[in-house]
């Protein structure tokens, strides 16, 4: 649990001061991401198998904070108390452009996927 | 005027602690409510929770800088949870290699259309110059959606919370829409997540399989790439900018 703590946190901290230094449109956790899948394709190539707990362990970290992902919103969302006031004036453009526009996006990228993949024959299972 | 109940409160007030608390217990409760609804689209455990502790903090007439103090330590989170989304990425690389053309193909589309419908809609309602800024990068994740917002001349802080309630939309109506257009395809359902409503999305997909988490995750971190350079074309196509 430690040891993969310890590794995705060095990620981040990696990814946000080369995001910090070069200025970059991308953030820290993101390249952070990139190079947490350098981590586990090296350790998988490179690392004998181990039967050591350690070696899992960013897994197991990982796929504990994911499964919790949705409460890690909600000191952001609890913001909104802030902004009652510009929500009051623009209230109704704010969530018709929202509303709108979001049924719109997931329709048309699911849409999109489904018919490009269709046309090139990538399916869901490996067959 | 000083009753014990209120030296506990300024005690209480001063640490972290008590929002801290708050927020896991406003959280664990809406979970429950949500697990006894059967998952209820409207009964998503974000918006109860956030709803729950807006409503604590204007009775108790608490400023959301004092809220923020103890709740930092769960917000914290989003960095490290970001970068974890690399391990279902790299467990499903086989599945998202045989996709690449399809990917590809919905996050252009679909980064447009986001842009595009906000901008459209908001002009047609008569939004004003600061507030089409403000919601045009509304569908990517909040770091990049701020860096937008004030480069450009919007309200970063209200872009930021323009973008938590799309994600909460997002995650209110991706199952039953999904469900009308009869898409299961748990591949569509993530990357059309994570484009139209960023992390939340992709811990929505998450909760749905490993192969959706996965493909929200590259659909959230890509889009808010293309979005970064779509959103200026846009404001300046429209002559906002």
């Amino acid at each position: 649990m430690l040891f993969g703590i310890a590794v995705i946190l060095l990620c981040q901290l990696i990814g946000n001061i080369t995001s910090h230094a070069f200025q970059l449109p991308v953030p820290g956790p993101v390249l952070g991401l990139v190079l947490l899948l350098v981590f586990l394709w090296a350790r998988d190539n490179f690392a004998p198998v181990s039967s050591s707990p350690a070696y899992y362990s960013v897994e197991k970290t990982g796929k504990y904070i994911l499964a919790n992902m949705s409460i890690l919103f909600v000191p952001a969302s609890v913001g909104i108390i802030q902004k009652l006031d510009i929500f009051a004036h623009n209230g109704w453009t704010i969530a018709i452009a929202i509303m709108a526009s979001t049924i719109l996006a997931l329709a048309a990228s699911a849409y999109t996927f489904i018919f490009v993949a269709r046309l090139v024959g990538s399916k869901e299972s490996d067959k | 005027m000083n009753t014990p109940s209120f030296d506990l409160w300024v005690y209480l007030s001063k640490t972290p602690l008590l929002w801290l608390t708050a927020t896991l217990i406003a959280y664990v409760i809406a979970d429950y409510i949500s697990i006894k609804s059967n998952r209820h689209a409207l009964l998503h455990p974000v918006v109860f929770s956030t709803a729950a502790l807006c409503a604590i903090l204007a009775l108790t007439n608490t400023p959301y800088e004092t809220y923020f103090e103890g709740a930092q330590f769960v917000h914290f989170l989003l960095g490290p949870a970001t970068v974890a989304l690399g391990i279902p990425l790299y467990e499903n690389r086989g599945i998202l290699k045989r996709s690449l053309l399809p990917i590809s193909a919905a996050l252009v589309v679909g980064a447009i259309v986001a842009t595009g419908a906000t901008l459209i809609i908001a002009k047609m309602m008569g939004a004003s110059k600061e507030l089409m800024i403000s919601l045009a990068p509304k569908s990517i994740t909040t770091p990049v959606a701020m860096g937008i917002s004030q480069t450009l001349g919007g309200d970063a802080t209200l872009t930021a919370t323009i973008v938590m309630i799309t994600g909460i939309t997002g995650v209110m109506i991706i199952g039953p829409l999904m469900s009308l257009c009869r898409i299961d395809d748990q591949r569509a359902r993530g990357i059309a997540a994570g484009i139209a409503c960023h992390g939340l999305g992709t811990a929505y997909s998450l909760s749905q399989s490993q192969v959706a988490g996965s493909f929200s995750g590259i659909g959230m971190g890509i889009c808010s790439l293309l979005t970064t350079v779509l959103v200026p074309l846009f404001l300046k196509a429209m002559g906002v900018i």
